[in-house]
């Protein structure tokens, strides 16, 4: 079992504390929180996990959070449970990328099975943000003009097109060229084409 | 001997006084005298001819054997008098005398010839009526001195005797029977077993008795024992003492018991109060006095005869010859309520036979009163009927009403849960949900083995709690949606309140409504129908949270307010931020029909304001000055009716 956190927000204790003792039981570490507001503030640091949330509670519901998480740009799956599931609710959910829309009492198989995935899509995007972070850490290292050059690379241009674009000499370009690929840590063009997708860099 | 006395047949008319006298003490006295007045006016002329006529007025002497106590002489005497009333057509004065020749010598009667010669001479008779043979022999005897002229009508005189040849002229009457054999046959037929006969008579006749026992009629006849009549107290011991199977037949006397005074009615009477066996006689003038029956001329009938046949004599009293004379039939006379106590009964008589005493029955004797009495049972009867008709009616359509009050109420109380599924479910599914996942929770523990005791004691604590919870609302529910009326009891409205507030809890999460519950901190007891109370509150609730659908979400407040008006009032409020009442509806809101909502039917509030109504409150709503609306429910409190 992963060791990833599992948070649960919902209004009502019982639930909550049948929850916890469930998905303890199941291995996960889990943090519980009684609000949106009380999940929003206790949660300060980014670790992978994912969340299970009441669809229905006072002030800001799960709904609500799963847009405000949204916004945030914060990477927790969502697997939503709820007392009376209505259809457009649920599409709604589903819509905005919650992993699953659970409609109490669900059973405890189903939960767990639901949590699985949304933990392996939280693993996934972990490790994708965590290659993009990377990337963006090698990419900060190059130079304005590196950068620029890179941008002209990975069209597929020439040095000597390259030096006719940038009113440079060849040879200019091409020890710029060198330092970028050196220290993108790349061997050919094809792989730096590659890293720049993922981070979202395309040509001039 | 006895004074002789005379009777006035009133054919003439009643003279004023005698009116007013007899009417005198009556209320309508003067009514009657009116009347009296005007038929003395209107009789004036047959008043003179009566006035004269007292001259003119013919006279009847009437002679009897006997005395004037005897039985047979006063019923004759009576049916004598009232015939000739009926059948004379002239004034008549009617005179009695009597010889009463066995109690005196017989020289003694022409004593009484020269009496009556010196009595009558100023107005001799024109008849003489004879009753019984010695007054008839006495008249015959002194034919030539005693009245010669007077035509004799004789009465009483026995069928048998055959002496009419040495009637003369100017002499008829009436023969009759007492016919003792047809008697003795009759009575032996009704008593079939009859052993011994016992003939009671005058002391003097006792050789008579051997008449009797001539008497046969089959092989098992009776033994025949004569039975003195005197002393009469010897006679009483002797009936007491009959043997079984007995039968009496009582000839005589017919004449009063000298000295004593008693009657031979008396005599009668006293006989059957002790006798051991039926009295059969041979005169119907002891029928009503004890004895059971006779066979014989009935005297009344001997009376009317012989009056009829007086009428006929006076009528033509100078034309020979005087009518013929009559001979009567005989008939068997019977006493029913001796009958009774002998054991006879009414179809055992032979045909003609007269049954006296019979009491008649309550339709012969008040016909009308029984026909008014019905028709009044009848008329009374059917009003009741009616009135019962018309109550029970009235009950069932009360009943009706009543009921189809509380199938509205019920369908509005389902329809308002309706509102509710999704809260409800709701609030369900979270105890199910808990449950669920505490029990799975469990189960995966003790898989792992990797768990404690009192982690599981734990669990099952909370799933117990969660199983309450949920089976709290399912009972709430319940409650809400049964048909019907509950039990009015005494309940805290804050209690009330709560509850409400706690069944639509989810609802309020799901609406985004922040409630406050703001209850008074002494307990407000009134007394209701906890269901309808309920039901009225939740009714508002809703309502409340209807209106403010519109509101924003962080502004939507509902506010449940209970509290003490005054010692006698308790008020329930429900007070929202919603879109409140339009300014024209405020009072009319509790009519039926009347709704602000675009889906509403306008019953809800006119349910809760006839439950409130029922319950001895009202209900009200207003706008508050900010923004919403406040209804509210005031309810008599308990406390204060207890003071009273």
């Amino acid at each position: 079992m992963s060791t990833h956190t599992v948070f649960v927000v919902d209004d009502e204790s019982s639930v909550r504390k049948s929850l916890e003792r469930l998905l303890r039981a199941a291995g996960y570490h889990v943090e519980s929180f009684a609000s949106a507001d009380e999940f929003l503030r206790g949660e300060p640091e980014e670790r992978i996990g994912c969340l299970v949330l009441d669809v229905k509670m006072p002030d800001l519901d799960g709904l609500e959070l799963q847009q405000v998480l949204a916004e945030a740009d914060r990477c927790l799956p969502i697997v939503f449970i709820t007392g009376h599931g209505d259809i457009p609710t649920s599409v709604r959910a589903m819509k905005a990328g919650a992993v699953d829309f659970l409609a109490k009492p669900f059973d405890a198989d189903d939960l767990l099975a639901a949590i699985e995935r949304a933990l392996e899509a939280a693993g996934n995007q972990a490790s994708k943000r965590a290659e993009r972070a990377e990337i963006e850490r090698r990419l900060a290292a190059l130079t304005p003009r590196e950068q620029e050059v890179l941008r002209h690379v990975i069209t597929g241009q020439l040095n000597k097109q390259i030096a006719a674009d940038l009113g440079t000499s060849e040879k200019t370009i091409k020890v710029h060229r060198g330092r970028a690929m050196r220290k993108m840590q790349v061997q050919s063009v094809a792989e730096l084409v590659r890293l720049c997708e993922k981070v979202g860099i395309h040509g001039p | 001997m006895e004074t002789a006395t005379a009777e006035w047949v009133s054919i003439r008319p009643l003279s004023a006084v005698t009116i007013r006298a007899r009417f005198a003490t009556l209320p309508f006295a003067l009514l009657l005298m009116l009347g009296a007045v005007g038929l003395l006016v209107g009789s004036s002329q047959a008043g003179a001819q009566a006035s004269s006529g007292e001259h003119t007025a013919r006279t009847v002497l009437v002679l009897y054997s006997d005395n004037r106590l005897l039985t047979a002489n006063t019923v004759f005497d009576a049916s004598l008098r009232q015939t000739l009333r009926s059948h004379v057509g002239e004034p008549i004065d009617c005179f009695s005398e009597f010889l009463d020749e066995v109690h005196f010598p017989a020289f003694h009667q022409e004593r009484m010839r020269d009496l009556l010669r010196a009595k009558y001479a100023d107005r001799p008779p024109a008849a003489i009526i004879t009753f019984a043979p010695p007054s008839l022999d006495f008249c015959l005897r002194y034919r030539s001195e005693l009245f010669p002229d007077a035509p004799i009508v004789f009465a009483a005189v026995e069928a048998h005797t055959s002496a009419t040849g040495a009637l003369g002229p100017r002499v008829t009457g009436v023969r009759s029977s007492f016919d003792g054999p047809a008697t003795l046959r009759l009575a032996l037929r009704l008593h079939p077993d009859t052993q011994h006969v016992f003939v009671v008579d005058e002391p003097s006749r006792a050789d008579l008795t051997s008449r009797w026992e001539d008497f046969r009629e089959s092989e098992s006849s009776p033994r025949f024992h004569h039975l003195d009549a005197r002393p009469l107290q010897q006679l009483l011991e002797a009936l007491a003492q009959l043997p079984d199977e007995s039968l009496v037949l009582y000839l005589g006397p017919f004449a009063a018991e000298t000295g004593r005074r008693v009657t031979p009615q008396e005599i009668a009477q006293r006989m059957a109060a002790v006798s051991r066996a039926p009295i059969y006689a041979t005169s119907d003038a002891f029928v009503g006095h004890g004895v059971v029956g006779t066979v014989t001329t009935p005297m009344d009938a001997i009376g009317r005869e012989t009056a009829e046949l007086v009428g006929q004599v006076l009528g033509r009293e100078r034309v020979d010859p005087i009518p013929p004379v009559r001979t009567l039939a005989t008939a068997p006379i019977f006493d029913w309520q001796q009958m009774r106590r002998w054991d006879v009964r009414e179809n055992q008589l032979p045909a003609g036979s007269i049954l006296l005493f019979k009491p008649p029955s309550l339709w012969q004797q008040h016909s009308r009163l029984v026909l008014a009495a019905s028709g009044l049972f009848l008329l009374q009867s059917g009003l009741i009927l009616a009135l019962v008709l018309q109550s029970v009616r009235r009950r069932r359509a009360e009943r009706e009403a009543l009921q189809r009050r509380q199938e509205l109420a019920h369908t509005t109380r389902v329809a308002t849960m309706g509102e509710l599924t999704a809260s409800l479910a709701h609030e369900i599914n979270q105890p199910l949900a808990a449950i669920l996942s505490n029990t799975q929770a469990a189960q995966r523990l003790l898989a792992t083995g990797n768990t404690n005791g009192d982690e599981i004691r734990e669990i099952l604590a909370d799933i117990v709690a969660d199983d309450q919870r949920a089976g709290e609302v399912i009972r709430r529910m319940r409650t809400l949606l049964r048909r019907g009326e509950s039990e009015p009891t005494i309940l805290d409205v804050n209690d009330l309140a709560v509850e409400v507030v706690g069944l639509v809890r989810s609802e309020l999460i799901l609406q985004n409504v922040d409630p406050v519950l703001d209850l008074s901190p002494t307990p407000l007891r009134v007394h209701g129908d906890r269901v309808q109370l309920q039901q009225v509150l939740l009714n508002l609730v809703i309502n409340a949270l209807d209106a403010m659908k519109e509101t924003s979400n962080g502004d939507r407040k509902l506010r449940v307010r209970t509290a003490a008006m005054d010692d006698r009032l308790v008020r329930v409020s429900v007070e929202d931020t919603g879109v409140g009442l339009p300014a024209d509806s405020i009072d009319r809101v509790f009519e039926r029909f009347v709704t602000t909502k675009p889906h509403g039917i306008g019953l809800g509030l006119a349910i809760c304001s006839s439950i409130i109504q029922a319950h001895g409150g009202r209900v009200g709503a207003e706008n508050n000055a900010d923004r919403g609306a406040t209804f509210w429910f005031n309810l008599p409190a308990v406390d204060a009716e207890a003071k009273r």
